[in-house]
């Protein structure tokens, strides 16, 4: 069991990062702590691609005097997915940030209860 | 015409009925009067909330279990044997620098193996700085009036404007020399053009937004992404039409680089327009 989660650490490590952002983002009511919460969700899964990659006693994959052989360097695909992801994870995040920032105009608060509060009496 | 009348109508085939008829609600709400309106929606937004706080809660825990099963059964962690470890790595690592002219494999992979994935990325980039520039550009309705003396820049700072003077040209110069080794050493577009993105913001913090507009106004902004797009466009669309790993000119080997570059002004561009739009709500 214990060799079991030293084996897995990476993603033991990862499966509780992304839950508490999960579990914050489900259960704050501030939206920019939400969006604070959904970046916490991204460095978990940015983590466990990382660590997928990972291969003991090999150097990055970046080509030296070794030549091009396979066995020398990690594998370069999970770092190529991160890079997709962190990007993505930017642009999502600068998207959110200028809503709640219209939000905020609109309604003066950044609290999902005033917002929802304000939106009814606007409604009524 | 209640809207339980127009389905029935619907169902057994009725052609004349309007299509966007005007509905009467099922029940008429009375129920709803008989106490002041505002008590009555904070009571039951009270117990929506409550309710879904005790949801979240449970649905965490469950997947905290699901995942940690999940977590436990995958392959040991970092064995040469995995099976993330194919043939697909030995093919990338093993012809990377012939077929793409780039020692640095990572670069290689996401600018010519997975070229259209990375222009989805400059795409979605884009995308969000057209977003941002939507949501927040200082129109009428917004900043131009009282707010706008309100939001003026902080008075400049000594320290900072000296402070840069010495950095800036050192962030330029490293900013640069990322983008442009980007395909034989760590680093390539996105990370160089991050760099010279915040060379840019240092240089408007601490010199004021107007020296910044001398040389990169909106149409320059635009001008810059654009072009950086465009220019991915058309050589990844040359190279893959082409015939993409057959080409044995230099040019082809080199593709990398320019894409590279093209990346490097998008992300440069993004990073700034978000800062300027964020704190200014203009270029």
């Amino acid at each position: 069991m214990l060799s079991l989660i030293i084996d897995n650490r990476f993603a033991i490590a990862a499966v509780i990062l992304f839950v508490t952002g999960f579990a914050n983002m489900m259960l704050h009511p501030n939206l920019i702590k939400k969006v604070v919460s959904f970046n916490i969700m991204d460095s978990a899964t940015f983590l466990l691609l990382a660590s997928r990659g990972m291969i003991a006693g090999r150097t990055a994959a970046i080509l030296t005097d070794g030549g091009a052989d396979p066995s020398r360097y990690v594998n370069p695909i999970p770092a190529g997915l991160v890079l997709t992801g962190i990007v993505v994870s930017v642009s999502v995040s600068a998207f959110s940030l200028a809503l709640i920032q219209r939000l905020y105009d609109a309604y003066g608060s950044v609290d999902l209860r005033d917002i929802l509060e304000a939106m009814k009496k606007k409604g009524e | 015409m209640s809207a339980l009348d127009f389905f029935t109508k619907w169902v057994e085939g009725e052609k004349t009925v309007p299509l966007y008829a005007e509905f009467e609600p099922l029940e008429p709400k009375k129920a709803k009067k008989k106490r002041p309106a505002a008590i009555g929606d904070r009571q039951r937004l009270d117990g929506f909330l409550r309710l879904y706080a005790r949801c979240a809660v449970v649905i965490s825990i469950l997947m905290v279990l699901v995942l940690l099963v999940g977590a436990v059964a995958l392959p040991v962690f970092a064995s040469p044997g995995n099976p993330t470890n194919n043939e697909v790595v030995r093919r990338y690592v093993g012809s990377a620098e012939e077929e793409t002219g780039a020692e640095n494999v990572i670069a290689g992979m996401i600018l010519n193996y997975r070229g259209f994935d990375t222009f989805g990325e400059s795409c979605v980039l884009f995308l969000a700085v057209c977003c941002v520039m939507l949501l927040l550009w200082a129109t009428n309705d917004r900043l131009r009036g009282e707010a706008k003396a309100t939001q003026t820049e902080a008075p400049r700072d000594m320290i900072l404007a000296n402070v840069a003077k010495i950095l800036l040209p050192c962030v330029l110069c490293f900013g640069i020399c990322v983008l442009l080794n980007g395909h034989v050493s760590p680093g390539g577009g996105f990370s160089g053009g991050s760099i010279l993105g915040a060379a840019l913001i240092l240089f408007a913090v601490s010199f004021g937004a107007d020296s910044v507009r001398r040389f990169f106004t909106a149409k320059v902004f635009n001008a810059v992404r654009i072009t950086g797009l465009m220019v991915y466009a058309v050589m990844f669309g040359v190279y893959i039409y082409q015939g993409a790993n057959q080409i044995q000119s230099d040019l082809a080997r080199y593709i990398v680089l320019v894409i590279d570059l093209a990346v490097g002004l998008v992300v440069m561009s993004t990073m700034y327009g978000f800062y300027s739009f964020y704190t200014k709500g203009e270029l």
